[in-house]
């Protein structure tokens, strides 16, 4: 191989590879650490703000559209107050609304909630980018008592297709104390893992709802010789009266926002329309100080792994400073000098990139399916993100520009001890 | 054309406050090999960084092969030893992770021409370094690397070669066999030599010996 400028750097660090080795080491480790941290705040947020996506408004009686949006999309908190199927009639023939989704919610089972709507749940929903629900068994609910249970639900109770199950009256976490014993559902659909809130629930039809509390009255358990068993229900009795909140499309966007004002400003019902878009980076706002803390660590941790290389290098200057002699004898400047020790360091930040890269990718072919299935958090591509890619050139910059420390001080120590270095 | 390899006029140099050299009046022909004595701390090394211009003087005039490099900037030094000039230390001539060959290439990273690869194969054949070209330099006995520092300086057909005490580390027999083989080389490319060393039983090998504290005006 020809002499160059390249080898004699890399025979150089190759010399002192046990140094270089950790060098690289910390500097890599603190670069993998600050693309984690983006890459988890990439997948959250996303994975945060299109929990619900395709929904133009989200429609609730009038509380705050923080409220409505826990309630609706994230399994938190209760509605205070109904909507009437008469008015959400009257608002889904509206002729600028494309598909709405009904919720009525209220009972649990087994700490999952029980979210009662209608076949257009499954027609509709979408998450993330367009993504629709799907079933990993069975099918969608068509008799009274079938129900449709989220992928969180079905492992962690073992559900499958065929098992029977009891809705908790009244309470979405814990054991409840009184049950709708008398009226047991059927499992016959599985959905697939959304890495949502709606892994999280299980699914019956509005006519359900009303059917479990028909010998209900004024939100207390039937008295005896009231009960009304399966075999009274007619689908009169059935039909639903009252709904907790949905989830509109408008056919065109720009009608959202007069429809949303329309809807705020009903007179028959006091109601709230909120747009989960907006909502939902407000709310992200409040929780990304987290993620700044964290970045904001790394960013240290960045700094040490860059200060380990300053050490490093700054150490085995004294080691070199024959090797400086020899190179100034023959011929050297010190501008070579300065340029040697500065390609020395752009070998060992590139060296550490391309670990950190390695690692990184490696890593989330290895985490990526597992983190998605306990976390509900998608690492979705770009497999490098501008950030990423930016804090890469952010490394290699910033440890260029501190060679210049161990650098200079090469070149001053090349030009005290001149060829006649005494050791 | 000049026959004067060296030529140096009032040549002063200093540390600080305190005077090292002063030497009114030296000059080296082409070709000649002289041998520069004095005791340790006469100034040796350092008149030989000043020909090597790795020092600048604070005055006078350096003139080697006509041309006067003590009114060179700092990278027209540099660019004239790479040049010019084969260095040849005491000891440790070598960077210990580069191979035998890699050392002896190591000069021309610093010039833009590049090497005489037949002149190469010529050294290194008759220094009897052929099959320890590829050899990490760690691996060689001091009279080897010695060898190899003398292919390094000569394979850039320099004026003058620079040696500063080179055969301190061998015994007689090695010494001598040493410079023979040196002035050999040197003999053929017509290359001058200024030879530094305390050591006198090598002085009758050289054209001329030339003790430091003639020529120098300062007293130590």
């Amino acid at each position: 191989m020809k002499i160059s400028w390249f080898l004699v750097a890399w025979k150089s660090l190759q010399n002192r590879r046990l140094a270089t080795a950790l060098t690289v080491l910390s500097m890599t480790l603190s670069l993998v650490l600050l693309m984690v941290v983006e890459r988890v705040q990439r997948a959250a947020y996303d994975g945060f703000t299109q929990t619900v996506s395709g929904v133009d408004l989200i429609v609730g009686a009038r509380s705050g559209p923080l409220q409505l949006i826990l309630y609706s999309v994230f399994n938190m908190g209760q509605a205070t107050q109904n909507v009437s199927i008469e008015s959400y009639n009257q608002i889904r023939s509206r002729p600028e609304v494309d598909w709405t989704i009904p919720y009525s919610l209220g009972d649990g089972h087994r700490g999952f909630r029980v979210v009662a709507t209608n076949t257009d749940f499954f027609k509709y929903y979408q998450f993330r980018s367009k993504e629709k629900i799907e079933l990993a068994s069975g099918k969608v609910f068509e008799n009274l008592f079938d129900v449709v249970v989220g992928a969180d639900v079905a492992r962690t109770l073992k559900y499958e297709v065929g098992s029977a199950v009891t809705v908790a009256h009244g309470s979405t976490t814990g054991d409840a104390i009184q049950m709708h014993d008398d009226k047991p559902f059927k499992v016959v659909g599985v959905m697939k893992p959304t890495g949502t809130p709606l892994d999280r629930s299980l699914y019956i039809s509005l006519e359900a709802m009303e059917a479990i509390h028909l010998d209900w009255q004024t939100g207390a358990a039937p008295v005896q010789g009231k009960e009304i068993s399966v075999a009274q229900i007619t689908p009169e009795m059935v039909k639903p009266k009252v709904i907790t909140s949905f989830f509109l499309r408008t056919k065109n966007r720009i009608e959202t926002l007069k429809l949303q004002r329309w809807i705020n400003e009903y007179q028959e019902e006091p109601l709230l329309a909120a747009i989960p878009g907006v909502v939902l980076s407000e709310l992200w706002q409040t929780l990304a100080s987290v993620e700044k803390v964290l970045k904001g660590i790394s960013f240290l941790v960045m700094a040490v792994g860059l200060m380990s290389m300053l050490i490093a290098l700054m150490t085995s200057l004294n080691e070199r400073r024959r090797e400086m002699s020899i190179l100034r004898a023959l011929g050297a400047s010190l501008k070579h000098v300065l340029g040697l020790i500065m390609l020395e360091t752009f070998l060992l930040s590139l060296l550490a990139v391309l670990s950190a890269c390695a690692i990184k990718i490696l890593l989330e072919a290895m985490l990526g399916p597992w983190v998605q299935s306990n976390y509900g958090l998608y690492l979705q591509s770009p497999i490098f993100s501008a950030a990423e890619i930016l804090y890469m050139l952010i490394m290699i910059c910033s440890a260029l520009l501190i060679s210049f420390i161990p650098a200079v001080s090469a070149m001053k120590s090349a030009l005290k001890d001149g060829l006649s270095l005494k050791i | 054309m000049d026959s004067l390899a060296l030529q140096i006029k009032n040549l002063e140099f200093s540390y600080g406050e305190h005077k090292i050299l002063q030497i009114p009046q030296f000059e080296i022909q082409k070709g000649e090999k002289v041998f520069l004595l004095g005791p340790s701390g006469s100034g040796k090394s350092t008149l030989l960084e000043l020909i090597a211009g790795i020092l600048k003087p604070a005055g006078g005039d350096l003139i080697l092969n006509g041309e006067n490099i003590s009114q060179f900037s700092l990278s027209q030094l540099d660019q004239f030893r790479a040049e010019n000039i084969g260095y040849i230390f005491q000891n440790f001539n070598l960077i210990p992770f580069l191979s035998v060959l890699e050392n002896i290439q190591l000069p021309f990273l610093f010039q833009k021409n590049s090497y005489d690869s037949e002149l190469l194969k010529r050294l290194v054949e008759r220094l009897g370094l052929s099959s320890f070209v590829d050899r990490a330099v760690s691996q060689l006995s001091v009279g080897q690397q010695q060898r190899v520092a003398v292919a390094r300086a000569l394979l850039k057909r320099p004026k003058l070669i620079l040696a500063d005490e080179p055969t301190s580390a061998l015994d007689y027999d090695h010494r001598e066999g040493f410079l023979k083989l040196l002035f050999e080389l040197c003999q053929q490319e017509k290359i001058t030599v200024l030879f530094v060393s305390h050591d006198r039983s090598i002085e009758k090998l050289f054209d001329r010996a030339v003790n430091l504290k003639e020529i120098n005006k300062v007293v130590v």
